[in-house]
């Protein structure tokens, strides 16, 4: 059983590593614990899928973009969009090719939920590398990484194709790499965690600001231990592959999109979402531009772990000082930068009311709460039985933290919209999440009329494509000719899809293009039909005084 | 640490023989001993040894013997040439067939001897008795004999040893030096009754015969192994006569001179004619050159641009490939540990008693301003200097760098070579010239302004020890030490780091081939003789060797120890030497392609692959860099154009992202090349490393150029550029008096 040194375990002024006490505070859990979270987060995503009807749209709509690269009718590696982050997309793209035969990794996302449970069963691994690096043994190891499987926020969004766990497991990562360094001042430490925020970068824009915050925790960590040249180099090799991929994104969004900024300033960016308040809430007005008010939304989150606040006081502590432990202020930056954006977003009103923004608190918090036990571990009497006590508070503190996440949902009102999801499946309630219910109608009329070519922005009607037989039939937002045809589609379009121009339908491009078209206010259009439902999809025709 | 017998039987197995007396088939007796032979070694020499010389199996000398010879031993016989074979036999045996060679039990030496040398050295007047006491207090420790140790120590000099030596031995002295050799037949066939090789190696010369007599001289006439091939091959009474080293090398310069130029410059080609660069390319080649421009050419004249496409996203393929593959291996070596580790403990463990003589080759040119540091750098080598063999390598037309070899006042292990002038004017040549004339069991290479780490031969050394007979190399790592000078050294000192402590290191932990670097590379002498040494022709002979190597079964490994360059600080001069570099793998590269698949049967797919991946993922993203710079650049400037048509957006986006990672992916290795070798300032330089990938391109692009008009120009790179010129660390071991360092004294005559 390991056991943490007496000393920090801190390098030799020297700077060489400590390899083999690395080996004794790290190490990966067996394979077979790997393949067993994927499996368990991948059989509950088909569970979600086939037997709840639970759909994350926004999950569906990457594995969606990932489609139309190779089925749209312009195949192009561009369509997969270029305003979220392209690597869930890029990721779930080679499953795609298995459309023709197995429809449903497109059409009930499940290339998606492949993707998401093996990112939440690669967080486990670094997890486990890291509470033992944080000094507990085995035994709690063993028990932390399980009840963080366990986690109920977890065990979703590595069951749904979301991006949210993907971002913690980068977070984890990059913070095991981070902490590697520092801890042994071996150098594939520092460079695995700039790939994983490279990473990061694939899947979130969080992790910029996580990785602000993990290199100012890196160089609390290595000030005044080593010389400066030394903290801006290990920087520099921390920062350097995001930042790149950073540059990369913007200069393909100016090459392609023609606006460097594209994926910020769309139309269908969050930002332009959020500017719709279709996903307003009162505790997000109250935020807004409020100091204490952002940083009481932000306390609220905290209690999706609640020994995140106490355990990040501790670390504080240690980050300074006397006691000065290197670990401590890269727990702390790590804890910060994951929720900076969000922090940054909801003090200017620009955060829509979605809890998972604030998933990475569960893994920070265990983080933060293991290394608090480390360091009451070795001031702690060595007598087995104090140990012991503290290992079983320990666990305690972690199963009472997922039971909190599952509270802190519940709260009316912040919980949006996990709490209610969580609460219909503990209720067994089938159904209720299901984007497509309203498109079963305009998807038979689709299938029924093959040889009609349909103009749709695949920002809100993503769900039609996916679902229908032929999606060679559709024009969609990708396609080269798209803009040019929406703006005179006399001739090059039989019909125009549109849904009512309610919440952020409104920034759908054909109402935007066309704002009197829903309401049959385009004397060139004539209804075809409309369809039941709440999105309240109407298909024109595009009749010969089109433009 | 000596093993014990019993384990070193069974690191080298040998054949078993029986020395009984047996009953032949007419009747005689047959005794397996050639009595002769052993009693001109003498019982002495046999129970010293324990070896009983039992006969020649050809130029081989056989000897028997009951327990496995300690490295002690070895070193006794470090002098045969080729090295004793060894039999197996009983104790008992081995004791009866002793007494039956000398059966009066006494050991008649073939020398009288009176006095010992250092006697004689101080009756001579040429030391003191306390310098002599000095000198032999150290013989235990280092082992070699105490005329080597003062010769190397620069208390006496090689004419001076040969006059106490001829004294010590009664016997007489000649001066050779200057003397024009004789045109005498009888002479002449005695000079060919050997290679080369043994004149040299036992430092031995025929200078007078007659019909029943051959006067030798020698440097050492204790070396019986010399006399008796001399006796047996030459069949007349063996006079030897001592001569100073000096003589003796004017001696062999007279003699072999010419074969040696001869052999430096052809001797690849006329041993495998098919792997020196001398032709560019062959036949074969040019006509699969022809053919695929004609075939390009014609598909466009059918297919229009689809061709073009075709081959643009090959070309897009394969660099990202390769780029790929180059980080794979770095990231790889960043992970693990991946070099021949030896600790300064098993260092100062090695016992220096059996250690062999070293060959330590220095080409030099133009570089009179570095022979300073030179001499400070050999000085402070952690190896024996008795048996350091140190060949400064000069071209004869080069007066200069001569004059100031010669007022440099290197020690006596270090000699002035002159190389006769002759094309090509290549680094290969001049080793080769200086490996006819080694005498060492291992050989390495340094540059002039070359600062190896003081330990860097007995680490080498230890790693040839632990490794088996295929590992033919040991290459330490190169790094700058005027690496702050400018950007440019910094950029090449963050490149060399990322080449010799990542890239390197791990094509040598998948068992790839290794292209070695130009200097500091650390061989089996006579493995290098087997293969043909260095291609003459090729420029960067180094990666040649590294992979001929592997394609003859053997192989290289890193060893971690540090050789301080000095960076190329000057733009001009810079790109000179990197279209060099990057010429000779294109050179290194064709040679080996000419005959692919005798290539890949000797190397397998896996090293086949990788010598591809080491020497075309070297230069060709250097040489395609500007081909996709210039055209996303006129991508975006001429869009819809013939341009943008050859580039559909697939593959342009494709081969941007390839392009943009390329850079990037440059930049960050260097990065983590200089951060692993603990340059923390060099770091944020690196990131601005894609410039230094322009300046590159622009050297490769020379290259492709060179290599059609002169593929064998060797442009010299120009040292002693730098102002600091402290290398550092200079910190390794002082030889064992600070007097050693008086320059030599000058011959006498």
């Amino acid at each position: 059983m390991s056991s943490l040194p007496q000393s920090l375990p801190f390098p030799s002024p020297t700077g060489r590593s400590v390899s083999s006490q690395d080996a004794s505070l790290a190490g990966h859990p067996p394979g077979w614990v790997w393949t067993l979270a994927f499996f368990l987060y991948l059989g509950v995503g088909l569970v979600l899928i086939y037997h709840f009807h639970y759909f994350a749209a926004d999950a569906l709509s990457r594995v969606a973009n990932a489609y139309y690269v190779l089925f749209s009718r312009d195949p192009h590696l561009g369509a997969i969009g270029f305003i979220w982050n392209p690597l869930p997309s890029l990721l779930a793209l080679p499953m795609t090719i298995l459309h023709p035969w197995v429809p449903d990794v497109v059409s009930r996302g499940v290339a998606g939920v492949v993707v998401s449970a093996a990112f939440g069963a690669l967080g486990l691994r670094a997890l486990y590398d890291l509470v033992g690096r944080l000094g507990l043994p085995p035994a709690l190891r063993w028990g932390a990484t399980a009840l963080y499987a366990l986690n109920p926020l977890v065990v979703l969004y590595g069951a749904n194709g979301m991006t949210d766990l993907m971002l913690a497991t980068c977070d984890l990562g990059a913070v095991n790499g981070v902490m590697g360094y520092v801890t042994t001042r071996e150098l594939r430490y520092v460079i695995r965690a700039a790939l994983w925020l490279m990473v990061g970068f694939g899947v979130r824009y969080e992790a910029i600001p996580l990785t602000v915050g993990l290199m100012a925790g890196l160089a609390g960590a290595l000030w005044g231990r080593v010389p400066a040249r030394q903290v801006q180099g290990a920087l520099i090799l921390l920062a350097a592959p995001i930042g790149w991929a950073a540059g990369v994104w913007i200069y393909f969004n100016w090459a392609i999109m023609k606006n460097p900024l594209y994926f910020l300033k769309s139309d269908y960016g969050n930002l332009a979402q959020i500017a719709t308040g279709a996903y307003g809430s009162h505790p997000l007005a109250a935020a807004k531009h409020s100091l204490l008010g952002t940083l009481s939304y932000l306390g609220h989150f905290t209690l999706l772990f609640w020994p995140l606040l106490p355990a990040l006081v501790v670390a504080l502590a240690l980050s300074f000082g006397r006691w000065r432990d290197p670990r401590a202020p890269v727990l702390v930056g790590a804890t910060v930068g994951a929720v900076g954006l969000e922090a940054a977003f909801l003090y200017l009103g620009h955060l829509g009311q979605w809890d998972r923004y604030f998933l990475p608190n569960i893994p920070n918090g265990l983080l933060l709460t293991a290394f608090a036990a480390g360091q009451l571990r070795t001031r702690l009497p060595s007598r087995r039985g104090w140990r012991s006590a503290l290992g079983v508070a320990f666990l305690l503190a972690v199963l009472s933290a997922d039971v909190g996440t599952v509270k802190t949902l519940e709260t009316p009102g912040w919980g949006y919209p996990d709490g209610a999801v969580l609460a219909q499946l503990a209720r067994g309630e089938v159904g209720t999440q299901d984007p497509f219910t309203s498109v079963t109608p305009v998807v038979q009329w689709v299938n029924r009329h093959p040889h009609v070519t349909i103009l749709a922005d695949t920002f809100t009607d993503w769900p039609v494509v996916i679902r229908a037989d032929h999606p060679r039939q559709f024009i969609v937002t990708s396609d080269y000719a798209f803009r040019a045809i929406l703006q005179n589609p006399r001739g090059r379009v039989d019909a125009i899809l549109v849904p009512k121009p309610t919440g952020i339908a409104a920034l759908n491009a054909v109402n935007r293009q066309w704002p009197g078209l829903w309401a049959g206010q385009e004397p060139w259009a004539t209804l075809i039909r409309a369809f039941p439902g709440s999105s309240g999809w109407r298909l024109y025709t595009v009749g010969p005084n089109a433009p | 640490m000596v093993s014990r017998p019993e384990d070193r039987w069974e690191e080298s197995p040998l054949p078993w023989m029986d020395l009984d007396v047996t009953v032949g088939p007419d009747g005689r007796f047959v005794d397996p001993i050639d009595r002769e032979l052993a009693c001109s070694f003498g019982r002495r020499w046999c129970l010293a040894t324990g070896a009983l010389p039992l006969g020649f199996d050809g130029p081989t000398l056989c000897l028997a013997v009951f327990e496995p010879p300690s490295p002690e031993t070895r070193r006794l016989w470090a002098h045969f040439d080729p090295a004793p074979s060894l039999y197996r036999t009983s104790r008992a045996g081995w004791e009866a067939a002793l007494a039956r060679c000398f059966p009066d039990a006494e050991d008649g030496p073939q020398l009288p001897r009176r006095r010992r040398f250092g006697e004689w050295a101080v009756a001579l007047g040429y030391v003191t008795p306390s310098e002599v006491d000095r000198y032999l207090a150290q013989q235990p420790k280092t082992g070699g004999r105490i005329g080597d140790i003062l010769r190397a120590a620069g208390r006496l000099h090689g004419g001076q040893v040969a006059d106490i030596v001829a004294r010590q031995w009664d016997l007489g002295r000649v001066d050779l030096l200057g003397r024009s050799m004789p045109s005498d037949p009888e002479l002449d066939a005695v000079w060919k009754t050997f290679p080369a090789r043994f004149w040299r190696w036992h430092r031995v010369a025929p200078v007078l015969v007659d019909r029943h007599r051959l006067v030798v001289a020698m440097e050492d006439p204790e070396d019986r192994f010399a006399l008796l091939s001399l006796r047996r091959q030459v069949r007349r009474t063996i006079i030897p006569v001592v001569a100073g080293p000096r003589d003796l090398d004017w001696v062999m310069d007279q003699r072999f001179g010419p074969a040696d130029l001869a052999s430096s410059r052809d001797r690849l080609e006329a041993q495998s004619p098919h792997l020196s660069a001398r032709r560019v390319l062959t036949r074969p080649q040019a006509f699969v050159g022809l053919a695929l421009g004609l075939a390009l050419a014609a598909s466009s004249a059918i297919f229009g641009i689809w061709p073009w496409i075709a081959a643009t996203a090959a070309m897009t393929l394969l660099y990202g490939t390769l780029v790929g593959f180059r980080a794979w291996m770095v990231i790889l070596a960043t992970d693990r540990e991946v070099v021949a580790t030896v600790t300064p403990e098993e260092v100062a463990a090695l016992s220096e008693t059996p250690l062999p003589r070293y060959t330590v080759l220095i080409p030099v040119r133009d570089e009179a301003a570095v022979l300073p540091t030179l001499k400070q750098a050999l000085e402070r080598l952690d190896w024996p200097k008795d048996r350091l063999d140190v060949q400064l390598l000069i071209e004869a037309d080069d007066e200069a760098t001569r004059a100031a070899a010669l007022a440099t006042g290197f020690p006596s292990y270090v000699e002035v070579v002159t190389i006769p002038p002759a094309d090509p004017r290549t680094k290969p040549k001049a080793c080769n010239f200086g490996l006819e004339r080694a005498r060492g069991e291992f050989v390495t290479i340094f540059d002039a302004e070359d600062v190896p780490d003081p330990d860097q031969l007995k680490k080498a050394y230890l790693v040839f020890q632990r490794s088996g007979p295929d590992l033919a190399c040991v290459q330490a790592k190169l790094t700058y030490f005027n690496r702050r000078q400018n950007l440019l050294t910094r950029w090449f000192t963050a490149e060399y780091a990322a080449w010799f402590d990542l890239y390197l290191p791990a094509l040598y932990a998948l068992d790839l081939p290794i292209p070695l670097g130009g200097t500091s590379n650390h061989f089996r002498r006579n493995v290098l003789e087997q293969i043909g040494a260095w291609d003459a022709y090729n420029v960067t002979e180094d990666a040649d060797l590294g992979i001929r190597l592997y394609r003859s079964g053997y192989r290289t490994t890193i060893v971690n120890s540090y050789t301080q360059e000095e960076a190329n600080s000057e733009f001009v001069n810079w790109v000179r030497q990197r279209s060099r570099w990057v010429k000779g793998y294109l050179q290194t590269w064709l040679v080996h392609m000419r005959t692919p698949r005798a290539t890949l049967a000797e190397l397998g797919w896996k090293r086949f692959l990788g010598m591809q991946a080491a020497l075309l993922g070297t230069v060709l993203p250097l040489v395609f860099n500007p081909f996709f710079w210039a055209l996303t650049t006129l991508w975006f400037l001429a869009p819809g154009s013939a341009i943008g048509r050859l580039f559909p957006p697939g593959i342009y986006y494709v081969g941007m992202l390839n392009l943009l990672a390329g850079n990037f992916l440059f930049a960050y290795l260097q990065a983590i090349g200089a951060a692993r070798l603990e340059q923390w300032d060099l770091v944020e330089h690196s990131l601005t490393a894609p410039l230094y990938w322009g300046l590159m391109s622009l050297a490769a692009w020379k290259a492709v150029l060179q290599l059609i008009r002169h593929p064998s120009l060797w442009e010299k790179t120009q040292h002693g550029l730098s102002p600091e010129w402290t290398p550092e660390p200079l910190t390794g071991p002082l030889p064992p008096d600070p007097a050693a360092l008086q320059p030599l004294p000058r011959m006498p005559g």
